[in-house]
């Protein structure tokens, strides 16, 4: 979970200049030296499908959230359900509640053991101090553990050392009401660099014929200090603290028990969330080849809903060891233990049994990476682990990387992930809303089962990678993953009476999907850069012969078959930058119901006034006033459609 | 890739593709040297920008007609150093110079110290010297070097001995004092 692998390997650096005293120093800071013999873990990781989203990359797609970011990495899905709710996974098995995606900030897990997905609306961290987001699709069980099934994405913020001064930034429109953030940095007497900072953002409701009311705001306060008193250490304390408010309307069936039987009522939700985290990380450089790392946070996420709501504490420590072993072998093995402890407030449509229950997480794991040659590495290694649910868990891999040329890898893996049960599937009876032809007196329930066990995919992933002089670069991934074990929902009737439908979380579906992502770089000039991207994914899921589940199998349709981005970043002179993106996404279709393919237009404008203060319009989805992308599940939430959104930004750093 | 097969007919593309050809037959151990190379680019920039934020007492100044910018023991720098030659610090040409004894640095400005010296001779000789001294060494500004080089994440930083640098009677900018990783003595 700690940053074992640190990686850069996708993204060509910027060409230096010639001469380089012309530059400022806090330029030259920034300037990354990639070198492959001095960071060993690059080689591992350059066997695995990895995209990097760069702190300017942030800056010049005017993006304003990381869901938004995450929109032209190759294999990730990422489609909005209201305004504050976003579907995203990464190679299929697309959902508000997508569990097959596990997502890091700062070392620190992000994914609700709760329904095993992410709450992005919670996750507004501030872009501008974002050093990059790495996205790696495909398995990483080995290091990251269960849940890191079909991709791990880690969000990885500056250094406050590279936080120094002041910033404020605004941002302003129709659909981004207002983003405000302001930051300081500093550094103490004793050579502790760190940054405070504040943000609050406020969006506007989007488009739906019946009415949104899925506006949503949120504020966060933050700090991080590092400090790097001598050579060998460096020791990182940051903490963060939110609270939001995320509309939007409720479907809730109202059973016998309920206020009017039989009834279905429409109700205005304003979930409010708030939630916090202070993590410590230690890390030490014991000799020129091997260093640990100590890793310690506690998290707290609040959600109050008018179904969903949860109230958890978590608290974990890891630790790192990587060592140098006969010249060959690039060690790195650790161990970690969580604890999360959770309350909830029952209600007529969702409760869980226990409603408060505590969860203990073992794990340890071990990887080698070996040198058989200067341009052959050959990685194992494997994870154990234990969970209250489905009790040991192993996820072993295997991952060759083949340095062909100076300027081409060929990689491949087979690697075995695991994702374990959530809380929910084994402890919840939620009450679901019948379709419109069903009697809605008979209620319908989704009911957690102890025997729901963990869902396993053997993946196999070839890969190949070209980086001419920084001019060009290709990457290209394929992979077949074989998944078992996947959750179903079998319905049964009871008779009753009252009579009702239960459906016990199952694990009857089985499948394959196959999949091709490309990614390609073209500095066209020195201030001219083009990107383009494209996925194709295929899904074939089976339903064991002894069920009856009608629901889990349309997954398959909910990832288009193939999306494409192209987008191109120019720079007029040293003081003007024009970027824009084009991106297409297939059709899906979500329980019989087809969303239609869309192209959409971003564009941005960016003027440098002087050092520092810079002045942007954005404009996002500007072919269509308005386009739907996904839909909901489980919880009947109103879903509502994109609109096109325009606005402007000021960033002055001081 | 619509991009390239429209791109096939620039001639900056077939140049482009010879290029590429030529790479492919290239061995992989380029790829770390051209790494190094960039990591030693970026510390001759700093050299300079060393050079230009740290002012030397006037008496050590007033009788030079040039900034010598100097070199002790095996570095890995290369030609990239004699790119200064010629800029101007100070009102001073800068003259670059490569040293293999510690007496001869101290008519230099600023030393870049390598990492095969006996740090203590040379720190010794050079106490109380209106010299710059620079270092890779690990620990350098805790033994009384001046700035010490460190990567950080594959990127090029600093740390600053102040006290080192009054001793040794020069006066560091606030600006670089800002930029360094960590600063230790007094202001």
């Amino acid at each position: 979970m700690l940053t074992a692998l640190s990686v850069q390997a996708a993204t060509l650096d910027d060409t230096l200049p010639d001469d380089l005293t012309e530059m400022s120093m806090e330029a030259l800071m920034d300037i990354e030296i990639t070198s492959v013999a001095k960071k060993p873990q690059k080689k591992s990781a350059a066997a695995a499908a990895i995209f990097v989203i760069t702190n300017d990359d942030l800056r010049r797609w005017g993006v304003t959230s990381i869901p938004e970011a995450l929109r032209r990495v190759p294999g990730v899905d990422v489609a909005k359900i209201d305004a504050n709710k976003w579907a995203i996974t990464s190679r299929g098995f697309n959902s508000r509640f997508a569990n097959k995606l596990l997502v890091l900030i700062d070392g620190r897990s992000v994914y609700t053991p709760l329904f095993a997905g992410v709450y992005w609306d919670n996750q507004d961290v501030v872009l501008q101090d974002v050093e990059r987001i790495e996205v790696i699709r495909g398995p990483g069980g080995t290091l990251w553990g269960a849940n890191a099934v079909n991709g791990v994405i880690n969000i990885i913020t500056k250094s406050a050392t590279d936080t120094q001064g002041d910033m404020v930034s605004v941002t302003a429109g129709d659909e981004v009401r207002g983003i405000g953030v302001a930051r300081h940095g500093g550094k103490l007497k004793n050579g502790i660099n760190y940054r405070v900072y504040a943000k609050y953002s406020d969006y506007d409701e989007a488009y739906s014929s019946a009415g949104a009311h899925d506006d949503w705001r949120s504020g966060q306060l933050g700090f991080r200090s590092d400090w790097m008193q001598t050579d060998r250490d460096s020791i990182t304390l940051q903490g963060d603290y939110y609270r939001g408010k995320a509309g939007q309307q409720v479907s809730i069936a109202n059973g016998p028990a309920g206020p009017s039987p039989g009834t279905i009522n429409q109700v205005i939700d304003d979930t409010e969330t708030d939630g916090g985290n202070l993590l410590f990380r230690w890390s030490r450089m014991t000799d020129k080849s091997s260093s640990f790392t100590l890793q310690i946070y506690y998290d707290h996420v609040g959600l109050d809903g008018k179904v969903l709501y949860e109230d958890r504490d978590t608290f974990d420590m890891e630790f790192q060891h990587r060592f140098q072993w006969m010249d060959k072998h690039d060690v790195v093995w650790g161990f970690d233990y969580r604890f999360t402890h959770d309350n909830t407030d029952n209600n007529q449509s969702f409760e869980l049994d226990p409603s408060s229950r505590s969860v203990n997480l073992y794990s340890t794991f071990i990887q080698d990476e070996i040198s058989l040659q200067d341009n052959l590495h050959l990685t194992l290694g494997t994870k154990l682990e234990h969970n209250d649910f489905s009790g040991f868990e192993y996820q072993p891999s295997i991952r060759i990387a083949w340095g062909m040329t100076a300027s081409q890898t060929l990689w491949g893996s087979v690697s075995r992930a695991v994702r374990t049960p959530a809380r929910g599937e084994h402890d919840v009876i939620l009450r679901l809303v019948p379709p419109p032809t069903a009697d809605p007196g008979i209620p319908v329930y989704a009911e957690g089962d102890d025997g729901y066990d963990s869902e396993v995919l053997t993946a196999y992933e070839l890969g190949y990678r070209l980086n001419h002089n920084n001019i060009w670069s290709t990457d290209v991934a394929v992979f077949y993953n074989d998944y078992d074990k996947l959750r179903t929902l079998d319905p049964s009737v009871d008779p009753g009476p009252p009579a009702t439908v239960r459906s016990p979380f199952d694990n009857n579906l089985s499948g394959e999907t196959y999949g091709l992502e490309l990614v390609s770089q073209w500095q066209v000039g020195p201030g001219w850069r083009l990107n383009a991207s494209y996925s194709w994914l295929d899904m074939q899921l089976r339903l064991d012969s002894n069920s009856n589940d009608t629901l889990s199998k349309s997954s398959e349709d909910a990832s288009p078959s193939s999306k494409a981005t192209i987008w191109s970043a120019f720079d007029f002179g040293n003081k003007l930058q024009f970027d824009a993106a084009l991106r297409y996404v297939g059709d899906i279709e979500i329980y019989e119901t087809s969303i239609d393919s869309y192209v959409e237009l971003d564009l941005r404008l960016g003027w440098e006034a002087r050092a520092g203060l810079e002045f942007s319009i954005i404009g996002q989805n500007l072919l269509d006033n308005h386009h739907p992308e996904f839909l909901p599940d489980f919880i009947n939430t109103r879903p509502t459609e994109v609109e096109r959104s325009i606005y402007g930004r000021v960033t002055w750093a001081f | 890739m619509r991009i390239f097969r429209h791109s096939i007919f620039s001639g900056e593309l077939i140049a482009a593709t010879a290029a590429l050809l030529m790479l492919l037959c290239a061995p992989v151990t380029g790829k770390a040297d051209e790494a190094q190379q960039t990591e030693y680019r970026i510390k001759t920039a700093f050299l300079y920008n060393f050079s230009r934020f740290v002012v030397w007492p006037e008496s050590a100044m007033r009788e030079r007609s040039e900034f010598s910018l100097c070199t002790l023991g095996e570095t890995l720098f290369e030609e990239q150093l004699d790119t200064l030659a010629g800029k101007t610090v100070h009102n001073k040409a800068i003259v670059v110079k490569r040293h293999s004894q510690p007496q001869q640095v101290l008519d230099c400005q600023l030393v870049f110290i390598g990492e095969q010296q006996d740090l203590t001779e040379t720190l010794r000789t050079l106490q109380k010297q209106p010299v710059l001294t620079v270092s890779n060494i690990a620990g350098f500004t805790k033994k009384g070097g001046i700035i010490q080089f460190q990567l950080i994440e594959n990127k090029v930083r600093f740390r600053i001995n102040a006290d080192a640098a009054s001793s040794a009677g020069l006066t560091i900018s606030s600006k670089l004092l800002s930029l360094a990783i960590d600063v230790t003595g007094s202001r």
